[in-house]
């Protein structure tokens, strides 16, 4: 195999596929780029057998044929050098060559026959969306993910699709994210499965510019598409527990806050609050919410309090401090609502206004009070 | 400071003993609690009768067969003996509030403070060990002296039923002739060196240079002059003053060594929900879970994993232990032991974040009902039936545990 292409293009191209090839790994071939050339069409392939991704650049090819890159080291080679055209050769015996201005490295490699089967992707009817809406939603609901890998199915996002809704939800059993949008019209089977939350990851960085992504879902994978690059992954099995359950219905006690200020009090008390637990305590009344905070243990203490609108029973209520916080970085209208039922039930968080088409619902458990 | 009185109660033959309430006719007779004779097990404890034979605890239930074939031999039933330990130790709290348990059936207590009430060290023992015996049928050995030290070395002085009482300053009296094996702490090897110094008797040793020990023995060379002055800890700590317990496990022998990686994770299994069983009645929780394999010939390897979050329950444990296993067994080595440990644990009380998901998705509540079926119904009344049916656990039902109670391999011959 021989072609040359600019610096540039080739390592923006290898650069994308980087976050897939796993760092360590019991198959070293894994810790290769699959390059194959036709014409002038150049096949890049990484894959850590659960998550594989495929990009296609031009290049100005020679001589077609298949070949295994080390990821490191020749990614690292391209950085360094200088946006010059490159030509790149792989010999017969595995060896790889990369040849630009009188320097010239030569890189050992895997045999290309060792490497594993890539899943294609499976012609579906695809679901459209814009890359900065798909990119929204899964940062909103990226912190809850558990990674408890005793409950593997909390380890992943669950996303249903169906004719007029994409919706994701996670949580790791302490809190739980609920996000939805109505998006413009989907003609494929509706279906619902557990994505790895790496795959979620790599699907955000691709959504980087303007523009749609297509989303294909099958019963047994994922494909998501953006311009040349398409990522495969396989999906969590089983089932996820009954979210909707566990979302209450009849909160009656409704609190409306400044976010910032809210905000601000809580990272203070989380300051004072108790490494392990990170126990803080509010005391809700008609009009402010008071912050307390106490470590027994360090004897530090603290409180402040917040002004408040709010229509329900006085309160008295614990939480983890960090998951507070956590779920009031994904709010964006000045205040924030919140749903309480019992100083022991599931509160309900969410923006005052939710943002066009979408529907973002959080929850948040309670720490019992000592 | 006040010279304090300690009590050590050592239980007679323990197992046998409470094994004979439910059988009379068997007393006077060699008894043998522990495995089957004909297979691997072990003896767990042996009547006096059995013992003048030459059977000892902790010696194969095989060798014991030779010994004294004529014996009986039960199979153990640790939840009988769970609640005979329990009633002994109701009584001696009784008495007083620091009991500190050593094992099933053996306990330190500082009885310090009810002595006056009781008049005097020997009626206290004697009030003691006649309310096990008349109360509970059972019957008990207390030695009591200044400490823990000595308290033990008296209670192994006039077992069984018996009291010995050895005040500060008769200590060195009966200490002196003593054999220096005999000294609490001193092994076979330990006495061999001693020998060789010349020291055969406690009171040799009591006397002897301590540095000169201190250069063969270390820490514990000085150590060892103290224990045979009878100087030792005087404390006694009560429940709530012991640290907590670091971690919880169960093991198990295979009648035959296992190759089969089916009937090894059927014991996983049973041993997780034994274990998950004693994590909930102790309101613990842990984050640590490690699995034992013994193999053929006696190599032993531990492995163990942390985990994000504090667990108690066999649906959280055995996944765990499952994955240890398959992750470090050599397929095919014939396996004599399995076991299973939680640790790094933790109070449930002081875990204090609240679940968003419950039955099904939580595993609270199916544990906690099945711990119910088996406080009412008994141990094997329910259970994962990988449990029942891989480990081929000889599981009984509580008909006919009552109908035939623990007479599963009696001698033919009687």
């Amino acid at each position: 195999m021989k072609f040359q292409a600019s610096q540039s293009s080739l390592f923006s191209a290898f650069q994308t596929l980087a976050t897939i090839i796993p760092t360590k790994s019991p198959m070293p071939v894994l810790m290769h780029f699959l390059v194959q050339l036709t014409g002038k069409k150049l096949v890049v392939t990484a894959t850590d057998l659960e998550i594989s991704m495929e990009t296609q650049l031009e290049v100005s090819g020679e001589e077609d044929g298949k070949a295994l890159f080390p990821a490191r080291k020749y990614l690292e080679l391209l950085r360094e050098l200088p946006d010059v055209p490159i030509h790149v050769e792989a010999a017969d015996n595995g060896r790889i060559t990369l040849t630009a201005e009188g320097k010239n490295y030569n890189l050992a490699s895997e045999n290309v026959q060792n490497y594993p089967k890539v899943p294609s992707l499976e012609k579906v009817e695809p679901l459209r969306l814009s890359q900065s809406q798909l990119r929204r939603m899964i940062s909103k609901c990226s912190f809850a993910v558990s990674r408890d890998e005793l409950r593997p199915q909390l380890t992943g996002v669950y996303a249903k699709v169906s004719a007029q809704e994409l919706r994701f939800v996670t949580t790791d059993g302490h809190r739980l994210v609920k996000i939805g949008y109505q998006h413009n019209g989907y003609k494929g089977a509706a279906l619902e499965s557990i994505v790895p939350a790496k795959a979620m990851q790599n699907a955000a960085r691709l959504c980087e510019r303007e523009g749609d992504i297509e989303m294909f879902f099958t019963d047994k994978q994922i494909a998501f598409r953006v311009g040349p690059t398409t990522m495969i992954t396989k999906l969590i099995e089983g089932r996820y527990p009954n979210y909707e359950a566990v979302i209450p219905s009849d909160n009656k006690n409704k609190l409306t806050l400044d976010l910032d200020q809210f905000q601000a009090a809580v990272r203070r008390a989380a300051i004072v609050s108790n490494e392990i637990s990170r126990q803080i305590r509010l005391k809700i009344s008609a009009d402010n919410v008071e912050i307390l905070v106490e470590d027994i243990e360090q004897g530090n203490e603290g409180r402040e309090s917040v002004s408040c609108s709010y229509a329900g029973e006085p309160m008295d209520i614990g939480y983890n401090a960090a998951y507070v916080l956590d779920v009031l970085k994904q709010i964006d209208t000045g205040e924030v609502v919140l749903d309480l039922g019992t100083p022991t039930s599931a509160g309900i968080v969410k923006p005052t206004e939710q943002e066009e088409k979408e529907d973002l619902l959080m929850l948040i458990m309670p720490v019992r009070l000592n | 400071m006040k010279a304090k009185t300690i009590f050590h109660l050592d239980m007679d033959q323990f197992f046998v003993a409470v094994e004979l309430k439910c059988l009379p006719h068997l007393r006077g007779q060699p008894v043998i609690v522990g495995g089957d004779p004909h297979g691997r097990g072990i003896v767990t404890t042996s009547s006096y009768e059995a013992r003048r034979f030459g059977v000892k605890s902790g010696m194969p239930a095989g060798e014991a067969f030779r010994l004294c074939p004529q014996a009986v031999f039960l199979k153990p039933d640790g939840a009988k003996y769970v609640h005979a330990s329990e009633q002994v130790f109701n009584v001696l709290r009784e008495y007083t509030d620091r009991v500190e348990p050593v094992s099933i059936d053996e306990a330190y207590l500082d009885v310090t403070d009810a002595l006056q009430a009781a008049g005097g060290v020997e009626r206290l023992a004697y009030t003691i060990k006649n309310r096990i015996k008349n109360e509970l049928g059972l019957s008990a050995t207390i030695g009591a002296g200044p400490n823990r030290l000595v308290a033990k070395m008296a209670s192994g002085m006039n077992k069984p039923d018996g009291f010995t009482y050895l005040p500060s300053h008769k200590i060195a009296g009966v200490f002196r002739d003593l054999p220096v094996g005999d000294l609490y702490g001193v092994g076979r090897a330990t006495e061999r060196v001693l020998e060789s110094f010349g020291i055969r008797t406690i009171g040799r040793l009591a006397d002897f240079p301590a540095e000169i020990l201190r250069r063969r023995f270390g820490k514990w060379g000085e150590e060892l002059v103290h224990v045979a002055r009878g100087e030792g800890s005087d404390v006694v700590q009560k429940t709530e003053e012991r640290p907590d317990e670091k971690s919880m496990g169960h093991e198990h022998t295979f009648g035959a060594d296992v190759t089969d990686v089916e009937t090894i994770l059927g014991r996983l299994h049973l041993l997780s929900e034994r274990v998950a069983r004693r994590l909930r009645a102790a309101h613990m929780a842990g984050r640590c879970v490690s699995v034992k394999i013994r193999y053929h010939g006696f190599e032993t390897n531990t492995h163990e994993h942390k985990l994000k979050r504090y667990i108690q329950h066999e649906t959280d444990i055995y996944p765990v232990a499952e994955m240890l296993f398959r992750e470090s067994y050599e397929a095919g080595r014939p396996v004599r032991l399995v076991g299973v440990q939680v640790c790094a644990l933790w109070p449930t009380a002081r875990i204090l974040q609240l679940e968003l998901f419950m039955a099904p998705e939580n595993p609270d509540w199916l544990a906690h009902a099945c711990d119910e079926i088996k406080d009412r119904f008994g141990e094997s009344s329910i259970g994962f039936a990988s449990g029942i049916f891989h480990a081929g656990a000889k599981r009984k039902s509580a008909y006919q545990r009552m109908n035939r109670p623990n007479m599963s391999y009696r001698h033919p011959l009687r």
